[in-house]
């Protein structure tokens, strides 16, 4: 049963592989929508040095929402358009399965560069070692769960016209708690009230997603192509 | 009269638009009354408050009967669309699809009285006070425009049932998520003095009567959309033809 | 009665300015909800005839 979500993953990286020019934009596109915040500062008082730091995580968070968000598109539209997603409905392994194998390959490519690259946006931003630590910690437990609540979105919205605004619409209140999880781990180890509470939460809302959303997307996608 | 097929005769739109016809008024006078027995008692009965809250406090009456019902509805919307879904009861999606917009409303209301009633008790200056119930009502919000807007776009009405019966059951899984994580304290919440703790009795039987007569206008007002829906969508069936047909 | 006067009623030591117009937005929903469901109502005939004008076209064309 595992060898079906191995094959997804390795065949969706090799296509993943050839068009790396794609993934390159979505990394490229939170390194500067981070970095446009020390941009914006200017020319920076110790005041507002703090104060970038203290925001840093929730900096960080968002434009890693939004980085998921923008390469959201691609996880089945390519397979939809010639016409790959019908043939993987109709082979006898379960449909979920596939949809998983997929949502991971998705993370491996548009969520664990986010997770590599955030320690160096950190230090841009202020952040002291163990933050940024605590930082990376947070978006490897969370981006997974970005990838499979955005599958679900991506496969509701399965060919319709300005899909991606909608996936936007649909997608973002469901990202606020992993985000506030994200988020306020690191402000509250910032401020010595230990993070331990907000990781559990954030750990509980990944098991969550890990459970229902692969059924959830599975089943989004079927609907699309009915 | 009280065996299952007597009531599941109902669950088709066919017999359950003119059911839902003699309902709604039922339900509308049960709103107006309620909603003028609760107006009266929350402004005419209930004690005058003078230092912390200040007169302001005859919004909450409104304010908690519609945040009440926004997540109400939206639990209700989530079972109805995931019976729906499971059993593959047109109607069942029908009544989703008629709750939301009910439900945004009641949403919109909650949070803008919300505000005013912050601003006015708290903060004479406008600061958007992060409350946690304010903030969870403005995801609940977007979670409602969502699962409208979804439904809009998609034309086959079959898919955008579908569809929408997906987002609503994730939706209501994640709600209590959501609430959980607005409530989480962190060093920027100021302190949230919550009144209600030495409520006289009156103000909550008023506050419980406006929740009911909410209660009952939101489902007259689903009651009558479900029924613009059913119109809308069952072109194609003798019963809809014979009736607007029996019009011109 | 707990109010003083009819003014007092309106003007709530300042905070009517906060009240009323609350309870007027909730009156204004209302009233807009129910209005465009029977808007919705109205557009689901007027499509309706289409429809079976549309039809009755299609009808006749296969008919010819």
């Amino acid at each position: 049963m595992l060898k079906i979500v191995f094959t997804v993953i390795k065949r969706d990286l090799r296509l993943a592989m050839r068009r790396r020019a794609e993934l390159l934009t979505v990394i490229f596109f939170f390194i500067i929508s981070v970095s446009l915040f020390p941009i914006a500062m200017g020319p920076e008082t110790e005041q507002e040095a703090r104060m970038l730091k203290e925001i840093a995580p929730i900096i960080i968070w968002i434009s890693a929402l939004l980085a998921t968000m923008l390469s959201l598109g691609q996880m089945f539209s390519s397979d939809y358009q010639d016409g790959t997603l019908e043939q993987l409905i109709l082979i006898p392994q379960p449909f979920s399965l596939i949809v998983f194998g997929k949502i991971i390959a998705h993370w491996l490519v548009a969520g664990l560069p986010l997770v590599l690259i955030a320690p160096l946006l950190g230090m841009q931003l202020g952040l002291s070692v163990p933050e940024q630590l605590v930082l990376m910690l947070t978006l490897l437990m969370g981006t997974p769960a970005l990838s499979l609540i955005g599958a679900m979105g991506a496969g509701l919205t399965l060919g319709l016209r300005n899909s991606n605004i909608l996936v936007s619409l649909l997608v973002l209140p469901l990202y606020v708690p992993v985000m506030i999880y994200g988020a306020g781990s690191v402000e509250a180890y910032a401020t010595g009230l230990g993070f331990k509470a907000h990781m559990a939460l954030m750990s509980a809302v990944l098991l969550l997603t890990l459970i229902l959303l692969p059924w959830a997307a599975a089943t989004a996608v079927r609907i699309s192509m009915e | 009269m009280l065996n299952r097929a007597f009531w599941l005769q109902f669950s088709t739109p066919k017999t359950f638009y003119p059911v839902a016809g003699k309902m709604i008024p039922v339900f509308m006078v049960l709103a107006v009354l309620s909603g003028v027995i609760g107006l009266y008692l929350s402004f005419f009965e209930t004690p005058r408050v003078a230092g912390l809250q200040k007169e302001a406090y005859h919004i909450i009456f409104v304010h908690v009967a519609a945040s009440w019902m926004s997540m109400f509805i939206y639990m209700i919307m989530g079972g109805y669309a995931m019976l729906g879904f499971i059993l593959k009861a047109r109607l069942s999606g029908m009544m989703a699809s008629a709750l939301a917009p009910t439900g945004a409303m009641m949403t919109f209301i909650a949070l803008i009285t919300g505000i005013i009633w912050g601003r006015a008790a708290w903060n004479p200056n406008f600061t958007w006070t992060p409350d946690p119930r304010l903030m969870t009502e403005l995801v609940l919000f977007f979670l409602y425009m969502g699962f409208i807007l979804l439904q809009v776009v998609i034309d086959d009405a079959r898919r955008a049932m579908r569809a929408g019966a997906i987002l609503a059951i994730v939706g209501v899984v994640f709600l209590p998520l959501i609430f959980f994580a607005v409530k989480l304290p962190t060093i920027h919440q100021p302190a949230n003095i919550r009144p209600g703790h030495t409520m006289p009795v009156v103000s909550v039987v008023a506050m419980l009567v406006m929740v009911f007569s909410f209660w009952m206008y939101s489902i007259a007002a689903s009651l009558m959309r479900v029924r613009a829906i059913m119109l809308e969508q069952e072109k194609r069936t003798a019963w809809v033809q014979q009736l607007l047909g029996a019009k011109t | 009665m707990k109010w003083q006067s009819v003014y007092d009623f309106v003007f709530m030591n300042g905070q009517g300015w906060y009240v009323w117009p609350s309870y007027l937005l909730v009156a204004v929903c209302i009233v807009a909800e129910i209005f465009f469901i029977k808007w919705r109502d109205k557009n689901a005939e007027i499509k309706f005839k289409q429809y079976v004008n549309l039809k009755r076209v299609q009808d006749n064309e296969s008919e010819a």
